[in-house]
Formats: C-alpha cells, sequence, structure tokens
C-alpha cells in the first residue's frame, strides 16, 4: 500500500450516461452507438421520466444540465438529479423545448454532489419532442445497466418512485457539467 | 479495513493517456466514433483541448502524434490544468514521418486533479489519424477548440467545438511510445 492517500478520480468536464460515472461502460459492452440525427427518437410516453445511475467520487458542483435535442422539438422537458433514494436535489423546472439536432445547455441551480450514488432523470411532456440518444436496447439490457422509469412524473416530482423500465427502448443522451458553457 | 477511505482511483503507470483513455473520454467516445483514418488537420493554426483526470502524479516524459500520410507544417502539443492555464507544451515542432508516431520530448509533473490536452497544428492539409464524430458529441464530452492557436497560447480560450474529428494524440510517461 502507498504510504498516501489515493485521490478518488475527478470528474471530466460533463458526466452523461456515457461517462465512466454512470452506464458508459455497460453501453460500450452491448454494442451501443448513438448517431447524429439519426439517433433522433420521439419520446415514448408523455411526461414519463427516465432515471439512469452516476457516481461521484469527489465532491463536485455542477453547474448547469444539458440534452441533446433530437430532429424534433416541441412541448417542455424538466431534468434533475435525485439521490439514491428518490429524493430529487434539483431540478429545472418545466422548460419549453426549443432548438432541434443541438447539444442545448440549461441553467440549472449549482448543485454540490458529494461522493454518493444519484440519478440523473429526464422527462418530457410530449411525444413530439425528441432527443437523441442510442439505437434501441432491450429493456432487459436497460435493466441490466440500473436505468429506472417514472409514469406521471412531468415536471419531475420531490420524489421519485422507481418502476421497472417498459416504455423506454433508448438511453437519451443527456447530462450534467460543470463548465458554464459546452 | 484500510487505513484510508476507499474511493475509485486510477493504478499509477498505465502510460499512455490519449482522447481514447479511461482517463479521458475513452468511455463516452467509444460508441460515437468511426474506425481511424488518416484526415486533414482542416484549419490552419486550429487547437483543440480533450479533457482527461488523473488520481495519482503523473511524470510526463513524452508526447506523441498519430501523423497520417501528409506530415506538413507544425504541430504543438500541451497541456492545460482545469482552469485553462497552460502547464506544458513541446512547442511548434515540425511534422516528421508519415503514417507513423512521432513522439516529442515534454516533461512536467502531474498531480491528482482534472487537465486538457491541447494539440494545433500550423497547416490545414496536414493529416493525423483520427476518428470521424458527431460535433454535438464532442461538445457534450466536454471537447472544445480554439482558432489562431498555433502556437499553444499561455492562457486557453475555450470555444464551442465545431470540427467533428477527433484526432489522436496524447502524453505518456514512459520514455517509449
Amino acid at each position: 500500500m502507498g504510504l498516501f492517500p489515493d485521490s478518488p478520480v475527478p470528474p471530466l468536464v460533463t458526466i452523461t450516461p456515457w461517462s465512466m460515472e454512470s452506464i458508459g461502460g455497460g453501453l460500450q459492452t452491448i454494442g451501443n452507438t448513438i448517431g447524429n440525427s439519426t439517433g433522433s427518437a420521439a419520446w415514448p410516453s408523455a411526461n414519463a421520466a427516465i432515471f439512469v445511475p452516476f457516481w461521484v467520487f469527489t465532491t463536485t458542483t455542477f453547474l448547469r444540465m444539458f440534452l441533446y435535442h433530437g430532429s424534433g422539438a416541441a412541448g417542455n422537458v424538466d431534468m434533475g438529479v435525485y439521490d439514491a433514494a428518490g429524493t430529487r436535489l434539483m431540478s429545472l423546472g418545466s422548460t419549453a423545448q426549443s432548438g432541434t439536432s443541438q447539444v442545448k445547455t440549461y441553467n440549472t441551480t449549482d448543485l454540490t454532489l458529494p461522493p454518493g450514488k444519484y440519478y440523473m432523470a429526464l422527462a418530457l411532456s410530449s411525444t413530439s419532442g425528441t432527443v437523441a440518444g442510442t439505437g434501441a436496447i432491450t429493456t432487459p439490457q436497460q435493466k441490466l445497466l440500473g436505468c429506472y422509469q417514472m409514469a406521471s412524473a412531468f415536471p419531475l416530482p420531490a420524489t421519485a418512485t422507481f418502476a421497472t423500465l417498459a416504455t423506454f427502448l433508448r438511453i437519451p443522451f443527456f447530462g450534467l457539467h460543470t463548465s458554464d458553457t459546452l | 479495513m484500510a487505513d484510508w477511505p476507499l474511493a475509485p482511483v486510477f493504478p499509477a503507470g498505465l502510460g499512455h493517456i490519449t482522447p481514447l483513455s479511461l482517463e479521458s473520454i475513452g468511455s463516452a467516445s467509444g460508441g460515437f466514433s468511426t474506425p481511424l483514418a488518416s484526415t486533414t488537420w482542416g484549419t490552419a493554426n486550429l487547437a483543440k483541448y480533450i479533457p482527461f483526470r488523473i488520481s495519482q502524479p503523473y511524470q510526463v516524459a513524452n508526447a506523441f502524434c498519430l501523423n497520417g500520410a501528409t506530415a506538413t507544417g507544425n504541430v504543438d502539443i500541451g497541456i492545460y490544468d482545469a482552469d485553462g492555464t497552460r502547464l506544458a507544451s513541446t512547442g511548434a515542432t515540425a511534422l516528421s514521418g508519415t503514417t507513423a508516431i512521432q513522439t516529442i520530448a515534454l516533461s512536467v509533473l502531474l498531480g491528482p486533479g482534472q487537465f486538457w490536452l491541447a494539440m494545433s497544428c500550423s497547416a490545414s492539409t496536414t493529416t493525423f489519424l483520427a476518428s470521424s464524430y458527431n460535433a454535438n458529441c464532442m461538445k457534450a464530452m466536454g471537447c472544445y477548440q480554439q482558432t489562431s492557436a498555433h502556437a499553444l497560447p499561455a492562457t486557453a480560450t475555450f470555444a464551442t467545438i465545431v470540427a467533428a474529428t477527433l484526432y489522436m494524440f496524447g502524453i505518456t510517461n514512459q520514455s517509449v511510445v
């Protein structure tokens, strides 16, 4: 053993489902790919939310969240962070989705997270809204990755009720970042 | 029980750090890329910044780039801290050798933390091995660019990335690449 304690792994600028801190290793293992507009998909169920697990290894302050919009924008979006027990720590609030085929940064409340396990959450109010994300992944594979869903979760509730994935076939491309801009 | 609280760390002595490394955007980038191919730099004097992090002290011994079929002009490879201050760079160095790794001496001791790998090139026609990406994906992975940045500036000005190409370059604590 070394004489000094090892430093925890600091985050990169962003944490997304593809990050080492989240389910990135799993997504690569199951052969996930993501395209540009070809990866765009309609939100599968109005007002439903998806929860994607991630870890923070060292106390980190996140300044913004972002969402990779798909080829069509409609309705409103809400994004946020929950602790492992399902308590909402921060959320954007219902915000109109505007702009297509772009990574859009949303100015959320600064959030400082100590080391631990959390969930990033995303919900859309309309099935006409689209987001970029993975190709179709089987529900058992998504379950294997530790993702959950909640119906009737718009805007994101104060307490999440984690339900088995059923309506989500794709992992959306969204996340948190420690910088003011991307 | 260990004397110190356990936390994920990157083991020391892994050698090379490139954009494809676990320390960098490797886990995120694997699902987005095309196979490596010789690709033009595209914009003279453009710099690209790729984030990476380490959890133990790391003595950089060399920088390297993967030259493609055309090696013209100069390249500058450097490391910036999280705030965008340049810690070390090779300086503008003539490109030499095609379809081969070019190693350039670079010495700096990095402590644990988050940093930026940076590369700029003076000629738009120079080629490096690269993977074609989606610019939005590179943006979402925290990559930036800067125009008119050759040689690499003392302070980076991070601008939204536009060019959707991830070039293969990096640093190593090894004497041989």
